[in-house]
């Protein structure tokens, strides 16, 4: 997948901040599953609780991510902050 | 019904072709995504009239309920919530056969009903656009929009349903605001004057559509079967899917083929199957562009998120959970109280009616012992169970559940499940049955296995009267923390625990043994909360109080009636009742001399009556094995009585203890016989251990032949329900004698 600069997984963001989602990777169930909750690539998040599971807001919905999911997602950090 | 609006592929494999169905039956399904308010809908249009069963081989709850408008008789279907309509298990596979017609034992649907959450319109058009792919007439409702009002997004109705050609209805469906709406346009759709303006969008790209029509054919050839054009596609999206599952039985040597066009259209841009959201998604910003006017980003909801940071943390979150069962528990065993006197009164003056009508006697003992006694005690009940079911459906409907899902995923990885399991087992407290068959939101076999063989643990509703019973007659109601909670209370709150705690080992065993592997993925939606629709809350304890009734006048009255004939005969019983008819004559004056020895004569009669009849003579026969548990015989054949189904036991033990005569006739609380009862050398039946004893073993042992059923349904084998049955029983025996033995120790005899 095409990637941006600075993409990074998504577990390593804080409480707080905000990026895109670039990249979604694992089996093509996991991958569907979460498009089809809203999670895909071009998507803004923001990290709601960094915790074990991680709550993640993406298009208004709230949802959480086990620690070992959220290392298939890559996003490039802060690229919302702007727009907030 | 117009001739548009049959579809070619359902047409053929429906079983009433509809120009033979009478026009004014029409068959409606109501889809949407998880939390947009479907069943508050569901309820709202079709009120009381709704039936709850199962579609055959698959554990989908099947949902159906009817209204009459306009002369129009409406059946509705309720299709569980989704996310897709891509079936990658036979469960989701239910939802598209059905709206394809091609379910077996189901009318061809005439249309859908797609429910949105009108707040977040994007991703639920991912699903309405599959339901259009699907060629099913439909009507968008978008819900929620009391909060669009609120908000500063605003959303062009009429602009939508020119886009989309369909008729879009906005509701707050908790309200019932726009319900009329939506009877009127599932009316009008069937009007034959109105043209069929429905759009149909081609999303895939052309090469997509040719290696479809291409499979399509394909399979045709080689199986002979149409396969419908919305199946074709997803054979070809759909890796490792339900459709590939199935046609591949059929037909192995098409797997080449569907792998083959798959790598084409990867190569051709068209990769599989991360195009299916890209062009959904692409479609629903196309539709939505101009229609929605979303405010400048900014401070969007903050408000609730304050109430979520105390809920979901990790010290506070556990905090308030544990909080608020234990008041759940309190408040239960408090409320339900003045209810439950006013039924036992009135099973009382039932009792006496009947003792002042007739004359002593089979048919008497049998209305008096049998019914009255055995029925009665388990109707009593009813008030707490409508109470546990009503906090657990406000928990539900308000979001609390899925937050409860996320505290609780951190403990439940420990033992290897997820926090998927934990709404299944807290659904479990109210009955292991919809616990079981709401595993099937699991994706995980292992996890959804794991948790199955648990949830019977989980102390449902059923195990309450007995807990309550041996409370309440047993244990001391003393206040505790000045009053703030008493011991009776704790006690049922300490057992409502036992069973939670208890499937951590075993669940824990359970994943280092036969389901070994890594933790499943968890991926979960917190829905926003919400005040609860006391129309839904309203409707579940409704069901639930009646299928407890159902249950009471059907096999708890069986049970009963078994019980009390095994009790009462063999065996001569006109002297009892001559003695009977003695005490009952008008010269017998209470507390004289006369009346006493009388009473004397009747206890002794009816003990020795119950002990040579055929139910005594088996219960001194397991008596040793129930002895060391610090049981008699009486409580060994009320058990025994109730692994059909445990709340059997209190009809069981109302029976046999008022068919002994340890007490007076006019006396029919059970609590007032179980105190009273004795042993043979004249010590007390009961203490505190024995109480504790027989509430640990109701509280583990797996006495619900319901349950088994269910899960065998659900493994689609024997061997999980017989394990279960052995495990927890063996527990339960167990624990019991633990319990007895050790309660002893501090007793002392």
């Amino acid at each position: 997948m095409n990637c941006g600069p600075e993409v990074v997984p998504i577990e390593i963001l804080q409480t707080g901040e905000t990026g895109v989602i670039v990249d979604v990777s694992g089996d093509d169930k996991t991958v569907s599953r979460l498009a089809e909750m809203g999670i895909r690539c071009g998507c803004e998040f923001t990290i709601k609780r960094k915790d074990c599971p991680t709550l993640i807001t993406v298009n208004g919905h709230d949802i959480l991510l086990r620690c070992g999911q959220a290392a298939m997602i890559l996003v490039s950090a802060g690229a919302a902050s702007q727009l907030v | 019904m117009s001739g548009s609006m049959t579809r070619p592929e359902s047409a053929s494999q429906s079983e009433v072709p509809p120009n033979q169905r009478s026009p004014r039956s029409v068959h409606v399904a109501l889809i949407g995504n998880p939390n947009t308010g479907k069943s508050t809908l569901f309820n709202a249009l079709a009120g009381m009239n709704a039936r709850v069963g199962n579609y055959p081989g698959v554990t989908v709850e099947k949902k159906v309920g009817r209204f009459r408008h306009e002369g129009h008789e409406v059946h509705l279907i309720d299709l569980p919530g989704t996310y897709s309509l891509s079936p990658r298990t036979a469960d989701e596979m239910v939802s598209v056969r059905v709206l394809l017609g091609t379910q077996p034992q189901e009318k061809p649907i005439d249309a859908a009903i797609c429910i949105v959450d009108a707040t977040h319109l994007e991703r639920n058009l991912y699903l309405f656009s599959q339901i259009l792919d699907l060629g099913v007439p439909a009507i968008l409702v978008l819900n929620m929009w009391d909060e669009v009002l609120k908000s500063e997004t605003s959303i062009d109705v009429a602009a939508l349903q020119e886009r989309l050609g369909i008729p879009v209805i906005t509701t707050v469906a908790r309200k019932g605001i726009g319900v009329d709406q939506i009877k009127d346009a599932v009316v009008e759709l069937f009007d034959e004057s109105k043209p069929n303006t429905a759009k149909r969008p081609e999303l895939f790209p052309e090469n997509f559509r040719a290696a479809q029509q291409k499979l399509h054919a394909e399979v045709e050839t080689r199986t002979g079967r149409a396969l419908p054009h919305y199946l074709a596609e997803r054979l070809l999206l759909d890796v490792h899917g339900e459709t590939e599952r199935e046609i591949l039985q059929e037909d192995r040597s098409l797997n080449p083929l569907i792998n083959e066009l798959r790598s084409e259209l990867a190569q051709a841009n068209c990769p599989i199957p991360a195009i299916e959201p890209r062009v959904r998604y692409g479609w629903a910003r196309q539709i939505l562009d101009g229609v929605i006017t979303k405010p400048a980003k900014g401070h969007l909801k903050q408000k609730k998120d304050h109430l979520d940071a105390w809920l979901t943390h990790r010290v506070t979150g556990p905090v308030i959970f544990a909080a608020i069962m234990l008041l759940m528990f309190q408040a239960i065993y408090t409320w339900a109280g003045p209810l439950m006197d006013a039924i036992e009164s009135v099973q009382g003056l039932a009792a006496d009616a009947v003792i002042s009508a007739m004359a002593p006697g089979a048919l008497r003992s049998l209305i008096v012992d049998g019914l009255i006694a055995g029925v009665g005690s388990v109707v009593v009940f009813l008030p707490q169970i409508a109470f546990l079911f009503l906090f657990i459906a406000i928990l539900e409907d308000c979001g609390y559940m899925s937050r409860a899902a996320y505290i609780m995923d951190r403990l439940m990885t420990k033992v290897g499940l997820s926090g998927k399991s934990f709404v299944p087992l807290m659904s479990s407290y109210a009955c292991a049955i919809p616990g079981i068959m709401a595993t099937r939101t699991i994706e995980d076999r292992r996890d959804r296995f794991v948790t199955m063989l648990v949830a019977p643990l989980m102390s449902c509703s059923a195990r309450l009267p007995v807990y309550l019973l041996m409370i309440n007659a047993f244990i001391p109601n003393e206040a505790m923390l000045g009053g703030l909670l008493n011991l009776q209370g704790v006690v049922l709150f300490v057992f409502y625990l036992l069973g939670a705690v208890v499937a951590v080992p075993i669940a824990w065993i359970l994943k280092k043994t036969w389901f070994k592997g890594e933790p499943a993925p968890f991926v979960m939606e917190l829905p926003s909360f919400k005040f609860p629709s006391l129309r839904v809350v309203f409707y579940r304890v409704y069901d639930r109080a009646k299928a407890f009734l159902a249950r009471a006048g059907t096999l708890i009255f069986l049970t009963t009636v078994i019980v009390w004939a095994l009790g009462y005969f063999p065996g001569d019983h006109s002297q009892l009742d001559q003695v009977m008819t003695q005490l009952e004559s008008p010269g017998v004056e209470e507390g004289t001399p006369e009346e006493e020895a009388l009473e004397d004569q009747r206890r002794q009669l009816s003990a020795s009556l119950l002990d040579q009849s055929f139910l005594g003579r088996a219960g001194h026969a397991i008596e040793p094995v129930v002895r060391p548990l610090g049981w008699d015989w009486r409580l060994g054949i009320g058990t025994l009585a109730s692994f059909p189904a445990r709340e059997v036991v209190i009809g069981t033990l109302g029976t046999i203890f008022s068919l002994g005569g340890d007490v007076d006739e006019s006396d029919t609380r059970l609590i007032d016989r179980l105190r009273a009862a004795r042993h043979e050398n004249g010590e007390p039946l009961f203490n505190v251990p024995v109480a504790l004893s027989v509430m640990v073993f109701f509280a583990l042992c797996a006495q619900c032949g319901a349950t088994l059923m269910v899960m065998r349904r659900e493994t689609n084998s024997w061997k999980w329900p017989v394990f279960s049955f052995a495990y927890m029983t063996l527990l339960a025996y167990v624990g019991a004698l633990l319990t007895y033995q050790i309660g002893m120790l501090f007793v002392g005899t």
